[in-house]
């Protein structure tokens, strides 16, 4: 008596099943084609391949006698207008399926359509699959009823700011490593990569020549905390933030370093010369910017003679991308009116040379 | 002139007055475009640094803009379109969004904008519509240059009429 199959214990063999069943595939895959009684082969076509016509049973055998225009695959009748697979004729397009080895999706054991799969169960058909009774996965099984693909995941939207996404708005220009780059009026800004922007230190160093005069450096840093500060190597004013042992930018002698690794602390740098005792200066010679990595950009200090600031280089943190740039921009006066002139209005001032620490 | 000058015989003043300037000159355009650079430079400490840089870029587009007319003289439409950039597209927009308190600049607004996302998208506008209009130069340049060409070509080649 057959026990009650609503209450047979579950099968957990089912998956275990299903997943041979798909590595047996390849092997049944390949169609075997036997043309030893196939009539005169066409014209170009290559001969099938020794190994095919003793190949198992399984393959396509169609050494015995054919019956007439049963099968949708007939290789020895002639050529049918449509729904014939015939390699004796000379279509160039049966050339290919003549190679077994070249034809691995031509799978005539699979569950196909249901009109081709009726017609080669037809006993009267030339077209021998061998072992009818096991189920045989096609080489392309789309009806797999294996483990469900993962959904899937929307795809990411990539930021633009003409979709209001705080970004760069151009594809800026690089910098190439080993190869220095000069930020001149035609050309005044580029942008350093995520990884040139996020490793190591970025060097800035003047190389101005005893003719400018009395030639300073110094940088206005705003932090992304919103700390603004007046790097000043020669007046103590040398990290950012004020007091930490770990600056984000530090004053060293005739520079500043930046520590990359902190890039995401720092929104802006600006740097500038300037004369401490408002003198005139020739201004000639470059701020020379580099990476750890040999990425190199020159920054020209050239302007008229004159007072002032001459702010040269600015940089930016734009979602983790430093943006240079040269700005060429001399601003009359004390550092206070170059503070202004480029947005860092909450430092207070003592005098317009010196900042409230 | 009065009547009295004119019997006393005195000389006619001149009233030749200087000519005034062309507001539309390469000069003209450069030194507002640069006026411009000013103004967003002295409010870069409110605006995002996005923000920023596109608005700077955009001033880079539009000075390419003007240094083009060292070539041949700017088109009418390229002195308007810049022109309203500069004295009036750009500074209206940055003008609103800083007028806005920085609490108000990140809230959506009715669109699904907030005030950030929207002065991004019209930098980016006017970055687009300038970008349009450098092309539109440089293809006169470049259709300058081949007229230049067939000219220089009709001149000097020998006539297909000669033999």
């Amino acid at each position: 008596m057959l026990p009650d199959p609503t209450r047979a214990p579950a099968r957990t063999d089912l998956p275990w099943l299903r997943h041979r069943a798909l590595r047996r595939a390849p092997v049944a895959a390949p169609v075997k084609v036997d043309l030893r009684h196939a009539g005169r082969p066409a014209p170009g076509s290559r001969p099938a391949q020794p190994s095919a016509a003793h190949a198992p049973s399984g393959g396509l055998d169609l050494s015995r006698p054919t019956a007439p225009a049963a099968s949708s695959l007939d290789l020895s009748a002639p050529a049918r207008p449509a729904a014939s697979l015939d390699l004796s004729s000379s279509a160039p397009a049966a050339h290919a399926p003549a190679r077994p080895s070249a034809s691995p999706s031509l799978d005539l054991s699979s569950p196909a359509p249901p009109a081709a799969s009726s017609r080669a169960r037809t006993p009267a058909a030339s077209l021998d699959l061998g072992s009818s009774t096991a189920p045989v996965a096609p080489s392309l099984d789309l009806s797999a009823t294996g483990p469900a693909p993962a959904p899937a995941a929307p795809a990411r939207r990539r930021p633009a700011a003409s979709r209001g996404d705080a970004v760069l708005g151009y594809e800026p220009e690089g910098v190439v490593v080993g190869r220095p780059t000069l930020l001149s009026r035609d050309r005044p800004t580029i942008a350093l990569t995520r990884v040139q922007s996020g490793v190591g230190a970025l060097r800035v160093t003047s190389a101005v020549s005893q003719a400018v005069g009395d030639f300073r450096l110094a940088a206005f840093a705003h932090l992304t905390t919103g700390e603004t500060v007046l790097l000043d190597h020669n007046r103590g004013m040398t990290v950012v933030p004020a007091g930490t042992r770990r600056p984000v930018v530090q004053a060293v002698d005739r520079g500043f370093l930046v520590d990359l690794r902190q890039t995401p602390r720092l929104a802006r740098l600006v740097v500038l010369g300037f004369s401490p005792t408002a003198a005139h200066l020739a201004w000639s010679g470059a701020l020379r910017v580099e990476t750890i990595g040999g990425a190199r950009v020159d920054v020209p200090l050239e302007r008229d003679p004159g007072p002032g600031s001459l702010v040269a280089l600015s940089v930016v943190n734009v979602d983790g991308r430093l943006v240079l740039r040269a700005e060429r921009e001399l601003v009359p006066g004390a550092l206070r009116e170059a503070a202004l002139a480029f947005g860092f209005d909450e430092l207070t001032w003592v005098d317009a040379w010196t900042p409230l620490a | 002139m009065s009547w009295l000058a004119r019997l006393r015989g005195d000389d006619e003043p001149d009233e030749q007055q200087a000519p005034e300037p062309d507001e539309d000159s390469p000069a003209a355009l450069q030194a507002a475009v640069d006026e411009l650079v000013r103004y967003v430079n002295a409010r870069a400490g409110a605006l995002p640094p996005a923000a920023l840089v596109n608005a700077r870029m955009l001033t880079d587009t539009l000075t390419e803009v003007v240094d083009s007319a060292a070539v041949r003289p700017l088109d009418v439409y390229a002195v308007i379109s810049v022109r309203g950039v500069v004295g009036d597209y750009l500074p209206t927009t940055l003008r609103g969004y800083l007028a806005l308190e920085p609490e108000a600049r990140d809230v959506p607004r009715s669109d699904g904008h907030s005030p950030t996302q929207s002065l991004m998208m019209q930098i980016d506008a006017l970055q687009t519509s300038v970008a349009a209009t450098l092309v539109a130069t440089r293809e006169q340049d470049a259709d300058a240059l081949m007229t230049q060409g067939r000219f220089l070509q009709t001149k000097f080649h020998r006539s297909d009429l000669d033999l």
